[in-house]
């Protein structure tokens, strides 16, 4: 995996810092997240992330998913599980998207995911397809060539797009992450990750430090 | 050297200040700021046909009149029950579509215990919609979608999966 120096730290610092002072205006229109990231070019990753049931509001979203994507661009492929304000209890989903292929993108739901469960949610690719699979289960697929993007960072998250929706977790039931892997380009191999932790909201808790591979997370609101 | 670190950790102290004020800004600065991307293709490519892009995604529906439990209005409150919309919205148009319904790429069965595969099914097109997607935090504002296909089991009503792709 490609590290960052600290001259590259301080350099993402200073451009994060100029960026965000022009930015702060859309910053509120921003989606929020909860979880962590990883650099560095792969094939895929994996996590066992635990279904929770939390808030949405109308016009708002809550989920908890595994994503390889093209940083800087507007390019992923996602697996998780996704509750929409009509939804009762959480789906599994996948998406997918591409800014280079413009019509090629996808959001799709699999039913109903089991509430207190740890579901390993997987992206794999192989030589032609981006395949998404649940506990080990293939559910879907998208040629690797209609996307026309390779990645450079995973990101294991949760996310919610309005301020009232929650995220996943409580401060007495936290919700689970556990053991996120990035799949090694050369020898397809899934090797244990180890991410830098972000929580973009201040009602967003989560017990992640640099490196970690599990965590848990919560919302001081549920 | 040193000015310069000076002014560095006076900007991430101006960040973090604005973090507390916004209660919306990271707590913590992403490692790859989103910057767009200046892709020579993008909207270079032709947007295929719904027919092809439902074959590429592993959607088969082919139009079915098949007698079924269910009718067409039945199917529409159904599916509200599964993704709320408002059909009375100004620009929200529904249809319903009674097909064969498969998902090619599916492997095993659903929650439910439904195989999805050529099942007799209602798809219930909503258009005129605007949601968004999921993204992630390093790749920019994610795709809006103006529709959403819900498609239920035509004799038990139950939900098979919801898709959108526009």
């Amino acid at each position: 995996m490609k590290k960052n120096g600290i001259l590259g730290r301080v350099f993402v610092t200073s451009a994060f810092a100029a960026t965000s002072l022009l930015a702060v205006p859309q910053i509120a229109l921003a989606n929020f997240y909860n979880g962590g990231i990883s650099s560095g070019g792969n094939n895929g990753c994996r996590q066992t992330i635990e279904v929770q049931n939390p808030t949405v509001v109308s016009g708002g979203s809550s989920s908890a998913w595994v994503m390889s994507d093209n940083s800087g661009g507007q390019d992923y492929v996602q697996v998780g599980w996704d509750k929409e304000p009509s939804f009762t209890s959480p789906h599994y989903f996948v998406e997918w998207h591409s800014d280079i292929n413009p019509d090629e993108y996808k959001y799709e739901t699999f039913g109903v995911a089991p509430l207190g469960v740890g579901v390993d949610f997987k992206i794999d690719g192989d030589a032609t397809n981006w395949r998404f699979l649940i506990n080990g289960v293939q559910k879907d697929y998208e040629p690797k060539s209609a996307l026309g993007w390779t990645p450079d960072e995973n990101e294991y998250q949760a996310e919610t797009l309005q301020s009232a929706d929650t995220c996943a977790g409580s401060v007495g039931n936290k919700n689970d992450f556990h053991n996120c892997q990035w799949k090694n380009t050369a020898d397809g191999i899934y090797y244990n990750d180890a991410v830098t932790p972000d929580h973009t909201k201040a009602t967003f808790g989560t017990n992640a430090v640099q490196g970690s591979n599990s965590w848990q997370i919560w919302d001081t609101r549920n | 050297m040193r000015r310069l670190l000076i002014l560095l950790v006076a900007a991430a102290c101006c960040v973090g200040a604005l973090a507390l004020v916004a209660d919306a800004a990271p707590a913590q600065a992403p490692r790859k700021p989103f910057v767009p991307k200046a892709h020579a293709t993008v909207h270079a490519t032709a947007v295929a046909s719904d027919a092809a892009r439902l074959t590429s995604m592993g959607i088969e529906m082919p139009a079915s009149t098949e007698a079924a439990a269910l009718d067409s209005n039945t199917a529409i409150a159904k599916a509200k029950q599964y993704f709320a919309f408002d059909s009375a919205q100004a620009g929200v148009t529904v249809s319903a579509r009674e097909v064969r319904f498969t998902l090619d790429h599916y492997e095993g069965a659903l929650p439910n215990g439904l195989v999805p595969k050529d099942l007799l099914a209602w798809v219930i097109t909503v258009d005129g919609l605007k949601w968004h997607g999921h993204g992630g935090i390093n790749t920019g504002t994610p795709p809006t979608f103006t529709e959403m296909n819900i498609v239920i089991d035509a004799n038990s009503g139950a939900e098979i999966t919801e898709f959108a792709f526009k």
